[in-house]
């Protein structure tokens, strides 16, 4: 059974991504006010919601599962790692899609509303995370560091999505976890943004479990590499 | 991790327990000011425009300088200019202020819908807006083209 779920999530990311490309594209009706460029709701915000909530999530559960009291897992390390990893690709193309549908909807790129600019820190935060794990070499140093730094990050968090509703934006408010729990969205629109949805939380945790596997091996292969370097310097030693 | 006996096990002392509660009172001293921050509404800066209705209640402070301003497009006002446009935005109620913009308005700039206006008010008194830029501001609202089929949340097509 386990066996069969990791063999099937490569498969299902793909084929819900392209279930969603062809509803989307196809199937779905243009919008009364955006007309075509409302497709961009079947990208836009499930990017987002990997970025923020899902890939964020995972990391700081993950982190602050590693400096959980006496835990100090490297597999949560690597965990976390991978899911910033993944996550600084998502936020930058939730700002690139966004700049997009911008242009065309708002008629600008880039505002420096409270929306965009929380977002925009994060990814700038992410960067951060990943020049920290790159600044030291010990891995328990490193780890700890970063699962210090993604948990402070975190708090970031919940200013992008209540933005909206703290501050006047140009963004638009939520489409479906509004205030009084009403879907503003109907009907195969609704379906396909679903759909988008369970597609991008595919793709993320496909591309998650394939960047942890070489994260995996790259410990592994440090400490054969170690093991190999103090082997060498004995042998030197001895002669 | 490697088990090498000729590894260097010898004991460190470990680092003074002074520098983390340093660390601790930073970050506790941080969370109270953006908490005070934020109790006393000092993030009101973050707030991207004012709406026709703000603008209403506090008119003196605002004066001339250079603001974002959100209404709704009025139907029936909208002209365009060799310029760019004019037409009349509407608070949340029935204030109405009048905008002359220059510019090319974005693609789906028109009536009915929700637009933030970038200039200042022609005088200290006055409601009626010089803008340089407009913007639309969407709603976050998803409707069929095709009318009828699918309602809004409110029951109206818009």
């Amino acid at each position: 059974m386990k066996q069969l779920t990791r063999r099937a999530l490569g498969p299902l990311a793909l084929a819900s991504s392209v279930a969603t490309f062809v509803m989307g594209y196809f199937i779905t009706p243009p919008d009364k006010v955006q007309g075509e460029l409302a497709r961009l709701v079947y990208i836009h915000p499930a990017q987002a919601w990997v970025a923020l909530y899902l890939s964020f999530g995972a990391a700081t559960i993950a982190s602050a599962l590693y400096l959980w009291p006496r835990t100090r897992s490297m597999v949560a390390d690597r965990v976390a790692a991978s899911a910033v990893e993944v996550s600084t690709l998502f936020i930058g193309l939730t700002l690139l899609t966004g700049s997009i549908w911008g242009r065309p909807t708002w008629g600008v790129w880039w505002v420096w509303d409270a929306r965009l600019t929380s977002t925009a820190v994060l990814g700038v935060l992410m960067l951060g995370y990943l020049a920290l794990r790159r600044a030291n070499d010990d891995p328990q140093v490193r780890a700890k560091r970063s699962a210090v730094f993604a948990i402070l990050t975190a708090v970031n968090i919940p200013i992008i999505h209540f933005s909206v509703m703290w501050w006047t934006t140009l963004h638009q408010g939520a489409t479906v976890f509004t205030e009084n729990r009403h879907l503003k969205i109907h009907g195969s629109m609704a379906w396909t943004l679903l759909l988008s949805f369970i597609a991008f939380s595919l793709d993320f945790a496909w591309m998650v479990r394939a960047r942890y596997r070489i994260a995996d091996r790259e410990a592994g292969q440090r400490d054969v590499e170690l093991d190999a370097a103090l082997m060498a310097r004995r042998t030197e030693s001895a002669s | 991790m490697t088990t090498d006996t000729s590894l260097d096990l010898t004991p460190v002392s470990p680092t003074p327990r002074k520098r983390s509660r340093r660390t601790w009172v930073v970050l506790a001293l941080l969370v109270i000011v953006i908490a005070v921050m934020l109790s006393q509404g000092m993030l009101q800066s973050l707030n991207y425009f004012k709406t026709v209705g703000e603008v209403y209640q506090d008119r003196t402070s605002i004066g001339t300088r250079e603001v974002r301003l959100e209404g709704m497009v009025v139907k029936g006002t909208v002209e365009r200019t060799s310029q760019g446009a004019t037409f009349t935005i509407r608070g949340s109620k029935t204030e109405l202020v009048t905008v002359t913009a220059v510019g090319t308005p974005p693609q789906l700039f028109r009536a009915g819908i929700p637009v933030v206006v970038v200039g200042s008010f022609t005088s200290a008194t006055s409601y009626s807006f010089r803008a340089n830029q407009i913007m639309v501001k969407h709603s976050a609202e998803y409707i069929e083209k095709n009318p009828g089929r699918v309602k809004g949340s409110d029951g109206t097509v818009q």
